[in-house]
C-alpha cells in the first residue's frame, strides 16, 4: 500500500520541442524573405518586380508545417505532463493554450500585443520576421506600416519612437509600394504632422486598388475618414465613405453619419447596429449628432412673392446662401436668377426716384450693377465654403450665380496650374517624399477644379498643363526610379485625357503607363 | 466699386432702417462705437437677413462712411432686406464635451 505515489513534478514537464522548431522556422523564413527582397531592391520594376505584387512564397506549405509542429508540441506536452498538482496542471495547460494561440493566430496576436498597445518596435520586429507566414504582400514595408500604426496608438509618442519612425524604417529607399506610402503617411500622423499625413494618405487612396494594395489603402482611407470626423468636416467623411472603392465598413459609417445629419442617402449598405459596439463608431455618431444640432436639417421654404420684385430677389438670395449644401439645386439657382433678372427689369424707376431725392451722381443701372456685384461676392464666398452642393449650370452669362461660378472656377484653375508649375519648377532636386506631397497637392487642386469647372474649362486647363505633368513623371522615373509615382501620374494623365477627349500625347501617356506598370 | 453686401449692409451694421436721415444714422453709429469701445456684450453681433454676424468698430466706421455719400447710400438702400428675426435660444448640447471625454486625442482606425 501506499508509498508508490509519484512526487509532483512540474519543472521541465512541458518541453516545447515543437515550439522551438516552429520559432526557428519562423525566423528562417523571415531572414529568407529579408535576404530575397534586399537582393531585389536595386532591380528596376518590371514584370514581377512590383512590391505591390504578391510574391510566390510557399505560404500554404509553411502553414501546414506550422500546424503539424503545433500538433507535435501538443502531443509532447500532453505526454510529459506528469504532475499530481491540479494547480500546476492548470497552469501548464494555460501556458500551452496561450502559446498555441500565438502560434496559430500570429497576426491577431501581433495586433493585440504590439499594435493596439502602442509598441512600435515590437510591431516592426514581429511583422518583419513573422509576416511572411501569414501574408505574401510586401512584408518589408508592412512592418513599417504596423510600427506607425502602433505609434498612432500612443497618446504622445516618445522621442525614441519619433527617432525610430524617422530613421529606423528605411525612409531613404525609393517609394515603390502603396504599403510603404501608407506607412509614411501614418508615421507623419503619429508625430503630429497631420497636413503631410493627409496629403500622403490621400495620394495612397487615389492609387488604383489591386489585391496587393487593398489592405494599405483601406487603412489610409480609415485614417482619413476618422481625421475628417475629428475636424467636423462631415462633407469629406461622406465623400470618402461614398467612394466606389470604400469598404463595407466605411460605407456603413457613411450611412450612419448621413442618417445623423439628416442627409438623404441611397440606401443603407450595412445594418448600422453591427458597428455600434465599436468605440470609434460611437464617437463618430455622437460628433455627427453634435453637428446636426448646430444646423437645420430642414431647409427654409422658398420665399413667396410679395409683389415687390426687388425685395423678392433679395429674399431669394438670402434663402439661397443659407441653404444646406445638399439642398442647393439647379432649381434654386434658376429661381434666384429669374427673380434677380425680374428685379433688374422692373426696378429702374424706383431706384431713379431715390437717386433724385438723395442727389446722388449715378444711374439706376450702376446701382443694379453694384448690388449684383454684392450678390456675386456672397455666392463666391458660399461656393468656397460649402464645396459639396450643386453648382449652377446653363443659366447664361447674365446670371449672378453663373458669374460667381466662373470666378471660383478660374481661381481654382489658376491654383491648379500653379501646382503643376511647382511640380516641374523644383526639377530633380525634389526629394521623393516632397514629390509625392506635391503630386498629392496637384491632385487635390484638380479635384477642386473638377467639382466646379465646366468641361470646356477643364479641357483647356488640361491641355495647358498635361505636358508639364508628363515631364515631371518622366523625370521621377528616369532620374529617381520612382516607378509607383510615375505610373500613378501616367495613369491619371491617360484617364483624364480619355475623359475629356484630348488626343494629344495620349499614346505617349499610355505607353509610359505600361512601361512603369 | 464698393459693392453693398447682403451680409454687411450699412443699415444692418448700424441697426437702423433705410428711412433714417443722415443725422440719425450718424448718432446711431457714434453710440455704437462708444458701446464697442466699452466692450458692451450687445455689440458683439449685428442682425442680418441670414442671421447674426460679427461686428467690429471698423464695420461701423465703414458703414458711417458709406451712408455719408449719397451714391453709396442709394446702393446700400437698394441692397437692403429686413433682418431675419433672432432665433430662439436653445440650451446647447454638450456632445463635444462628452466626445472629448470618451474619445482619444488623435483619430484612430474604425
Amino acid at each position: 500500500m501506499g508509498s508508490d505515489r509519484r512526487p509532483a513534478v512540474t519543472e521541465a514537464a512541458i518541453f516545447p520541442v515543437g515550439f522551438v522548431g516552429l520559432l526557428a522556422l519562423y525566423l528562417l523564413r523571415g531572414f529568407y524573405e529579408n535576404h530575397r527582397q534586399h537582393t531585389e531592391s536595386g532591380r528596376p520594376r518590371g514584370k514581377g518586380g512590383s512590391a505591390d505584387t504578391p510574391t510566390d512564397g510557399a505560404v500554404p506549405l509553411f502553414a501546414i508545417v506550422r500546424l503539424g509542429l503545433l500538433m507535435v508540441a501538443l502531443c509532447i506536452g500532453a505526454v510529459d505532463l506528469r504532475t499530481t498538482s491540479a494547480v500546476a496542471t492548470l497552469g501548464g495547460l494555460a501556458a500551452l493554450g496561450a502559446i498555441s494561440a500565438v502560434a496559430l493566430f500570429p497576426s491577431w496576436a501581433m495586433e493585440l500585443l504590439a499594435v493596439r498597445r502602442g509598441r512600435s518596435q515590437l510591431a516592426w520586429i514581429a511583422t518583419r520576421f513573422l509576416a511572411p507566414w501569414w501574408s505574401r504582400i510586401d512584408p518589408e514595408h508592412w512592418s513599417g506600416l504596423q510600427a506607425a500604426r502602433a505609434a498612432l496608438r500612443q497618446t504622445s509618442p516618445s522621442q525614441r519612437t519619433r527617432n525610430y519612425l524617422g530613421r529606423g524604417l528605411g525612409w531613404k529607399r525609393p517609394l515603390r509600394s502603396a504599403t510603404q506610402l501608407v506607412g509614411r503617411g501614418l508615421a507623419f500622423a503619429a508625430v503630429g504632422k497631420l497636413a503631410e499625413a493627409r496629403t500622403v494618405l490621400g495620394a495612397a487612396t487615389r492609387l488604383l486598388p489591386s489585391p496587393g494594395r487593398a489592405g494599405a489603402i483601406r487603412l489610409a482611407r480609415g485614417w482619413l475618414i476618422a481625421d475628417s470626423g475629428a475636424r467636423g468636416d462631415w462633407a469629406d467623411v461622406l465623400r470618402r465613405c461614398r467612394d466606389t472603392a470604400a469598404s463595407p465598413e466605411d460605407a456603413a459609417i457613411g450611412d450612419i453619419v448621413a442618417a445623423e445629419l439628416g442627409i438623404p442617402h441611397g440606401g443603407v449598405s450595412l445594418e448600422p447596429d453591427e458597428l455600434l459596439w465599436r468605440p470609434s463608431t460611437w464617437w463618430l455618431r455622437h460628433r455627427a449628432a453634435a453637428a446636426r444640432a448646430q444646423q437645420p436639417t430642414e431647409p427654409a421654404p422658398r420665399p413667396s412673392q410679395s409683389g415687390d420684385p426687388h425685395l423678392d430677389a433679395l429674399a431669394t438670395h438670402a434663402w439661397l446662401i443659407t441653404l444646406p449644401p445638399h439642398h442647393r439645386t439647379q432649381a434654386a439657382f434658376s429661381l434666384h436668377t429669374g427673380r434677380w433678372l425680374a428685379a433688374r427689369a422692373t426696378g429702374g424707376a424706383a431706384i431713379g426716384r431715390r437717386i433724385a431725392t438723395l442727389g446722388a451722381r449715378t444711374e439706376p443701372a450702376a446701382v443694379f450693377d453694384a448690388v449684383e456685384e454684392g450678390l456675386i461676392l456672397d455666392l463666391v464666398e458660399l461656393f468656397d465654403r460649402d464645396d459639396d452642393g450643386a453648382y449652377p449650370a446653363g443659366l447664361g452669362a447674365s446670371a449672378p450665380a453663373e458669374r460667381a461660378r466662373e470666378r471660383v472656377a478660374t481661381e481654382r484653375i489658376e491654383a491648379y496650374v500653379a501646382q503643376c508649375e511647382a511640380l516641374s519648377g523644383s526639377g530633380t532636386k525634389m526629394s521623393q517624399l516632397n514629390a509625392w506631397l506635391r503630386w498629392g497637392e496637384a491632385r487635390t487642386a484638380w479635384e477642386r477644379v473638377s467639382r466646379i469647372a465646366s468641361r470646356h474649362e477643364r479641357t483647356s486647363a488640361l491641355q495647358e498643363t498635361n505636358g508639364t505633368v508628363c515631364s515631371f513623371a518622366v523625370d521621377r522615373c528616369n532620374e529617381h526610379e520612382e516607378f509607383l509615382l510615375s505610373w500613378d501620374v501616367f495613369r491619371w494623365l491617360e484617364s483624364v485625357s480619355v475623359a475629356h477627349d484630348i488626343t494629344t500625347d495620349l499614346a505617349l501617356f499610355r505607353s509610359n503607363r505600361q512601361v512603369t506598370e | 466699386m464698393n459693392a453693398p453686401r447682403l451680409t454687411k449692409n450699412p443699415f444692418h451694421v448700424l441697426g437702423v432702417p433705410p428711412s433714417v436721415d443722415r443725422m440719425e444714422a450718424e448718432r446711431a453709429g457714434q453710440k455704437l462705437l462708444a458701446l464697442i469701445d466699452l466692450g458692451h456684450a450687445s455689440t458683439a453681433e449685428h442682425a442680418s437677413p441670414i442671421g447674426p454676424r460679427p461686428l467690429s468698430g471698423d464695420d461701423v466706421r465703414l458703414a458711417l462712411s458709406a451712408l455719408r455719400d449719397p451714391t453709396t447710400r442709394v446702393m446700400a438702400e437698394a441692397a437692403y432686406l429686413p433682418p431675419a428675426p433672432a432665433p430662439k435660444a436653445e440650451p446647447p448640447i454638450e456632445w463635444a464635451a462628452i466626445a472629448a471625454r470618451l474619445s482619444r486625442r488623435r483619430p484612430f482606425f474604425p
